[in-house]
């Protein structure tokens, strides 16, 4: 007993000693909810290289991807890590849609939010060759015969709540068949399976030469690379919705060392080259702050939640 | 002759019996799923159709294996012109079970677990032979503190600490 | 023209070498068993921030061709596919090379890799616009009848019993159930145990069934001395006599490893599932396949190889990854700030070329690479397995740990390896398993979608064209194999009981 003590006071002394030491003092893992390759884990990769060739962070950062069941492997993951600050994410919106379908129990409040990093505006599309020329044409179609327009999406997901909620404030019935990620659900419309799809604007940019056109944009106003499309409000829908990047931390993060990884962030997206990648990867290149973030989910949430039983009634 | 016979025959039963207790637990898991409502098969179908088809197979293979135990034809004598180890089909399990466990819970990181299991099942599986057991402690350091270093350091898969 | 510069610059020191490194790394990471070419294209990726972007693509393509074809030295020679890909390759690979002729057993597969992948680069090269733009054809009801298709066709893969094989791959179809289901995005099957919300994944149920399973089965054998696998003295490069007998086997296989490549969703073990079901269908014996058929080996290793280039083919014409893996390839030119999509062509044209023709020369070099080192390779059966045991289940701890990050996968690992040891045991075939597994779910999706879109309508499967084509071809096979199961029953009643 007597010998065991001083032990363990040295022992307390080292942990305190340990937890006042400089943060950060070892790598900081970024966990991606996706597999290596997609957009998000791009995303996330540009600001890992950012942060050491800038030196923004000291430590090494690594990414960390934990794909699977819609991205919910990866972010429980990530609400289940120590609060230490050395554990981070980048997700989407999908954040409070896995929420609303029931799979799990927790959305965006049940972590710190650090920021959003750009937005990616969307828009629904079809293909070149579709009857339907505008959107007033395609709204009209749906009109005269509900639910036989086919929507490619992935059921759950916010490619499927998004044209769900146009076509509830449209005051329309779409159809929606699920056919799988944003390439599949290319193909799908390219090889004329469905009528009808979401995508980013960078989407329909790139693929314009293989038939893709957008019917209408969801931003606020029209896009420059496309200033013949309506937005929703134009067409009197009210929907404004963009696709965000979501920095995430454990509930419980020290505020100090959000603010650390949070600068690094911002600063990130100010210099030339990352804002350059960015407007290549088709998104906004504009960081922001957690409550703009929150108004923006909890307005979807509210939104979403109560689709989720209408949708399943559809049938 | 015979006891193989009624041994491969045991093996039939058990694996039947685990059979229909699975299609059992299908069709209790299937009650929870919600009916369908973006096509009309909905997600409960192919697991039920599974459970039934598992059920029937099992009943069907367990009544074979029985005409089989009366019958008097003979089942094939398997290959045995060696002895089969079965405590050391056991110890492989056993032992990887053991490893995953400890670090499952975080008795040891990814290093010390795989020098320990790499080592203790070579030993086990030469039967405790002295050149074997050497070779294996060699593999052992080898590949934990290797493998280690690889694969944090040079590849950053997060194993574990 | 271009071609002709893509080759030249190829061959210049940087980019060949880049090449090399990554075909002979994809070699040797996919002849280890739970260790695969994704996973290594994925580790590499952050590794190629800094090289030029060329390099970078060239790289991974070679892991990408080398991984696939690798594989087929652990399925043959361990009876472990070393990759998800060679998976068909342990069904005749194995029995010829524990037959005592490892030697033919590698050639076959080497040389049907490399004639699979010239096949598809010749479809890469001269073909890729029209192909990709037909591919778009097929919707959920033509991928429902093909694989429907293909599990006629390889439906009595296995020997022995029928009802034990059929009942083995309605156990893959239960491995596969639950989890997230995409079609409307619940979960199913979970029991409330969070893990499992993404199911039991392809990599750690492959490991389990097929490496764990055997892993323990040699500890159980241990003292079977070295029985016939003898490294062979023959030379492991393909003869030409041998090759000629296979050509029209060869040409289809590639042709079908290509176009299954190019639909996208759908990964290389599914092309060669179909490919060794045409092939036994067409055979002369289709009852020697599964016990070390050379025309088995052929069909499976020349699909699964045309498949990496046929999946290529979407990804250079309409930025569409033909697999998961070229996902990783499209991320990678993401990050070199390459947009991919119809565009590569005209801002990448070099890059492109270069792209086509790094992919058929990785093939000659990978073809290169095996032959050299087969019979070194072939030694692996002859190291001591208290060594090789426990080393190889630290490789599937790695690959399995690796895919998500979490233990859990591995705990899938053990245990699919003792079920299917257990199967194996009472004689269950374990072959019949994993198609079960791999085709339950695309065939389950697919149709899923197929009636959302026909308002739950079958008639689709016959009013498409496409879709009736395939469904006569399994209804054809499915009468034939049953007259021909009927009258060979009734040719030998006697032996009902043993075969059983």
């Amino acid at each position: 007993m007597n010998c065991k003590f001083p032990a363990l006071l040295f022992f307390c002394l080292f942990l305190v000693a340990k937890g006042f030491a400089a943060y950060p003092d070892k790598p900081i893992k970024i966990i991606v909810p996706t597999n290596a390759g997609g957009e998000i884990d791009a995303m996330a990769r540009i600001f890992q290289r950012a942060f050491q060739e800038k030196d923004l962070i000291p430590v090494k950062t690594v990414v960390v991807n934990l794909p699977g069941a819609g991205g919910t492997v990866g972010t429980r993951r990530l609400k289940e890590a120590k609060p230490d600050g050395y554990t981070i994410g980048l997700w989407a919106p999908g954040i409070v849609t896995s929420k609303a379908m029931g799979i799990v129990n927790y959305d965006h409040k049940d972590f710190e939010v650090l920021g959003t990093t750009g937005y990616s505006e969307i828009g629904f599309g079809v293909k070149d060759d579709s009857s339907y020329q505008t959107i007033d044409e395609f709204i009209g179609a749906a009109k005269a015969a509900p639910n036989s327009i086919k929507v490619a999406t992935n059921i759950g997901l916010p490619v499927h709540f998004f044209p769900f909620l146009f076509a509830e404030e449209a005051g329309i019935e779409l159809k929606f068949v699920q056919s799988g990620g944003g390439s599949i659900r290319l193909a799908s419309i390219l090889g004329n399976h469905n009528d009808m799809a979401m995508f980013s604007l960078l989407a329909f940019k790139q693929f314009k030469k293989s038939g893709l056109r957008p019917l209408v944009i969801l931003s606020g106003e029209r896009h420059d690379l496309f200033p013949d499309i309506p937005t929703a409000k134009e067409i009197g829908v009210d929907l404004e919705i963009t696709d965000t990047r979501i920095w995430l931390a454990p509930k419980g993060t020290p505020s100090d060392r959000l603010e650390l990884i949070s600068n690094a962030i911002k600063t990130t997206l100010e210099s030339d080259d990352v804002k350059e990648e960015f407007i290549s990867l088709g998104l906004t290149p504009e960081f922001g702050t957690p409550e703009e973030l929150e108004v923006f989910l909890d307005d979807v949430t509210q939104r979403i939640t109560p689709l989720v039983s209408k949708m399943r009634k559809n049938r | 002759m015979d006891t193989a016979r009624s041994k491969f025959s045991q093996i039939d039963f058990s694996i039947c019996a685990a059979l229909f207790a699975l299609g059992g637990l299908i069709l209790w898991g299937a009650k929870d799923i919600p009916p369908p409502f973006f096509d009309p098969l909905g997600s409960a179908a192919l697991p039920k159709v599974c459970a039934y088809l598992i059920i029937a197979f099992s009943l069907v293979i367990a009544a074979r294996a029985f005409l089989r135990l009366k019958s008097e034809t003979k089942v094939a004598s398997s290959d045995d012109d060696f002895k089969p180890e079965p405590w050391l089909a056991v110890a492989v399990v056993l032992l990887a079970s053991l490893y995953t466990l400890s670090m499952n819970l975080g008795w040891l990181g990814f290093r010390s677990g795989t020098v320990l299991f790499i080592f203790s099942l070579g030993a086990v599986l030469s039967r405790f032979d002295k050149t074997t057991m050497i070779v294996s402690g060699g593999l052992a350091l080898l590949f934990g503190l290797g493998g280690q270093y690889i694969f944090t350091e040079f590849f950053y898969i997060d194993l574990p600490k | 023209m271009e071609l002709l510069n893509a080759f030249q610059y190829i061959f210049t020191p940087g980019p060949f070498l880049w090449l090399l490194l990554g075909v002979a790394s994809g070699i040797f990471v996919g002849a280890i068993p739970g260790l695969g070419g994704g996973m290594l294209m994925a580790l590499t990726v952050p590794l190629t921030f800094s090289m030029d972007s060329t390099h970078a693509v060239l790289l991974l393509m070679g892991m990408h061709v080398g991984s696939v074809s690798g594989g087929l030295i652990s399925a043959m020679l361990l009876k472990m596919p070393g990759t998800p890909s060679s998976m068909m390759s342990t069904f005749d690979g194995y029995p010829m090379a524990a037959k005592g002729k490892p030697g033919l057993a590698l050639s076959l597969g080497i040389g049907a890799s490399l004639l699979g992948g010239v096949v598809a680069g010749i479809f890469l090269i001269l073909l890729a616009p029209p192909l990709s733009i037909w591919a778009l054809k097929f919707g959920p009801w033509e991928y429902f009848t093909m694989v429907l298709m293909a599990l006629v066709l390889i439906a009595s893969i296995s020997q022995g019993s029928m009802l034990k094989g059929l009942t083995s791959c309605i156990l893959g179809v239960v491995a596969a159930l639950p989890g997230l289901n995409d079609s409307d995005g619940n979960l199913r099957l979970t029991f409330g145990f969070e893990e499992l919300d993404d199911g039991f994944n392809l990599l750690p149920v492959l490991l389990g069934i097929f490496v764990m399973s055997q892993l323990i089965k040699d500890a159980l054998n241990i003292n079977k001395k070295g029985t016939a696998i003898q490294i062979a003295k023959e030379s492991v490069f393909p003869r030409f006599r041998e090759w000629k007998r296979h050509i029209v086997n060869i040409l289809r296989s590639s042709c079908i490893g290509t176009w299954v490549g190019i639909l996208p969703g759908v990964g290389a073990n599914i092309s060669s599932m179909v490919s060794y079901g045409t092939a036994k269908t067409f055979s002369k014996t289709p009852e020697k396949f599964g016990t070390g058929h050379d025309e088995g080996i052929v069909s499976a290793e020349a699909a699964n190889n045309a498949n990496a280039g046929g999946a290529l083919i979407p990804l250079i014409t309409m930025g569409i990854p033909g697999a998961p893996v070229d996902a990783i390839l499209l991320g990678a030119m993401i990050m070199h700030r390459i947009q991919p999509g119809p565009l590569l062509f005209t801002t990448n044209g070099d890059l492109v070329w270069a792209l086509m023709g790094g992919y058929v020369i990785a093939n000659i070099l990978m073809f290169g690479i095996m032959v050299a080192s087969a019979k070194h390779l072939a030694r692996i059966v002859k190291i001591n397995r208290a060594y090789l045991i426990p080393i190889i289940f630290i490789f599937c701890v790695i690959g399995a740990y690796a895919l998500s990050n979490r233990i859990f996968d591995v705990w899938v690992v053990i245990a699919f390896g003792v079920v299917g040891f257990f199967l194996d045991r009472a004689k269950y075939p374990l072959g019949p398993f994993v198609i079960g597994y791999v085709l339950a779910g695309i065939m389950e999706a697919e149709l899923r979608s197929g009636l959302q879109s026909s308002d739950g309508s079958f008639m689709p499967i016959l009013t498409r064209p496409i879709s009736l084509t395939f469904t006569i071809i399994a209804v054809i096979f499915l009468a034939y194999s049953i007259v021909n199961e009927w009258r060979m029953r009734k040719a030998s009643t006697q032996s009902v009981d043993t075969t059983d």
